[in-house]
């Protein structure tokens, strides 16, 4: 059993330690297949066939078995190692430590996004991104988007999220009038600064990679979806009544039939069932 | 496995711009070059519950452009989008926005808001003359 720790309370010698497996998981190729995979399973709503990691009920299961996965790629390297979450509500300015030297590094510079500082700046020499998407080799981010700036999520936007009753809800994917999983996710409706709430606004906040299909290629990936599996947590615990939905495979009429994943339905790539991801608790827990 | 990035950006593209003519405001404020094609169009887009912003009705038509922004050549073509000659990977939402493989966690109403946004969060850097292997 190990503990998920928030990261602002990491000692400097565990912030030393998953950065330094992190970097070697890089090294030894693994590290991109994971980003590889992410791109792979990004599928959107607007186009037929299974959804099984975004805009679909599935986001959190999905999300929960591919950190796992990481997580156990980098057990491999050092057994102590465990995913840090970050809590993006309370540390919401470029001053937390999360972004500072000895971590993650901190904001790109203007000229080009480029992060010059900590272990994953191109400059250091052990953080070279060549997927294919851009011809730039650089992690880049662009913290609150400048050219038009917009602020993390609030306390009061996450409860807006929080205190929804129902897990998820037709259509299932990022038009799902309501439902807690599409207002995490946050493919809902608003004003350009607003609309993309928690989740997505997150990264839309770090910017670079973040924003895009490789997003995984920044390691802020795996500690800002360590926080959202601790909301799907604690959102269990607020709504004890509550069940993933949808609890049957969808019936031959409906839309979503083979698009939209249920409770007892395998999620691609590694077969698993939303059911065997509903608690994480025989696997690993957090510290809150 | 996908078919190759090219065939399927093209059909998607094709598609999308098929459903698309409906959505917007700014596209026709834009004076869009027309087509159509409805050999190409997919199944309707699914009826949004959410709230976007624009309504949809159905419209036979295409948005095509052509134009500088931010320095940057950006075009839409019946080929799919283009910044400085590159292809740029697009997707649909079930509400007719499109995503494109630079902004995954947001979306915008037409082909041209994409490639502009797109344009604006590249930051200068020029997109892969291959395309992402996996889209
Ligand atoms: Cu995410």
């Amino acid at each position: 059993m190990h503990i998920r720790k928030n990261q602002r309370n990491l000692t400097s010698a565990e912030k030393k330690r998953f950065v330094t497996t992190v970097l070697e998981l890089k090294r030894q190729g693994r590290y991109d297949e994971f980003v590889r995979q992410h791109v792979q399973y990004y599928r959107t709503d607007g186009d037929a066939g299974l959804r099984a990691a975004h805009m679909a009920p599935s986001f959190l299961p999905w999300h929960r078995k591919y950190l796992l996965e990481f997580e156990r790629a980098l057990q491999r390297i050092d057994p102590k190692v465990t995913v840090p979450y970050w809590d993006w509500t309370t540390d919401n300015t470029p001053a937390a430590s999360l972004w500072s030297e000895d971590f993650l590094g901190g904001d790109g510079r203007s000229s080009d996004g480029q992060v010059t500082t900590g272990a994953f700046a191109y400059g250091a020499g052990n953080w070279t991104i060549n997927d294919g998407v851009l011809e730039r080799k650089f992690l880049v981010r662009a913290f609150g988007r400048p050219t038009s700036p917009i602020a993390l999520p609030t306390k009061d936007e996450l409860a807006w999220a929080m205190d929804e009753s129902v897990y998820d809800a037709a259509p299932w994917d990022s038009t799902a009038p309501r439902g807690f999983r599409n207002r995490l996710e946050g493919w809902t409706a608003g004003s350009d600064r607003t609309r993309w709430r928690n989740h997505n606004r997150v990264h839309r906040w770090v910017g670079g990679q973040m924003l895009g299909a490789t997003a995984p290629h920044d390691p802020v990936f795996w500690l800002h979806h360590a926080f959202v599996d601790l909301l799907w947590d604690r959102w269990q615990k607020k709504h004890p009544k509550a069940t993933y939905l949808p609890q049957r495979r969808l019936g031959g009429d409906d839309p979503q039939r083979g698009q939209a994943i249920s409770v007892d339905e395998p999620m691609p790539p590694w077969r698993t069932k939303p059911s065997e991801m509903l608690s994480h608790r025989s696997l690993y827990r957090y510290d809150a | 496995m996908p078919p190759p990035p090219s065939s399927r950006s093209r059909r998607l593209f094709l598609r999308a711009a098929f459903a698309l003519g409906a959505i917007g405001g700014t596209a026709a404020a834009l004076l869009p070059v027309l087509r159509a094609d409805p050999r190409e169009a997919g199944p309707p887009p699914t009826e949004a519950a959410g709230p976007p912003a624009e309504p949809a009705e159905p419209i036979e038509r295409a948005e095509l452009f052509d134009e500088m922004y931010g320095g940057r050549h950006i075009q839409g073509t019946d080929a799919g989008v283009r910044i400085d000659g590159r292809p740029l990977h697009v997707m649909r939402r079930a509400d007719g926005s499109y995503l494109s493989v630079v902004n995954h966690y947001e979306s915008f109403p037409t082909a041209l808001a994409t490639a502009r946004a797109a344009v604006d969060d590249l930051g200068g850097a020029q997109l892969s003359l291959a395309g992402p292997a996996s889209h």
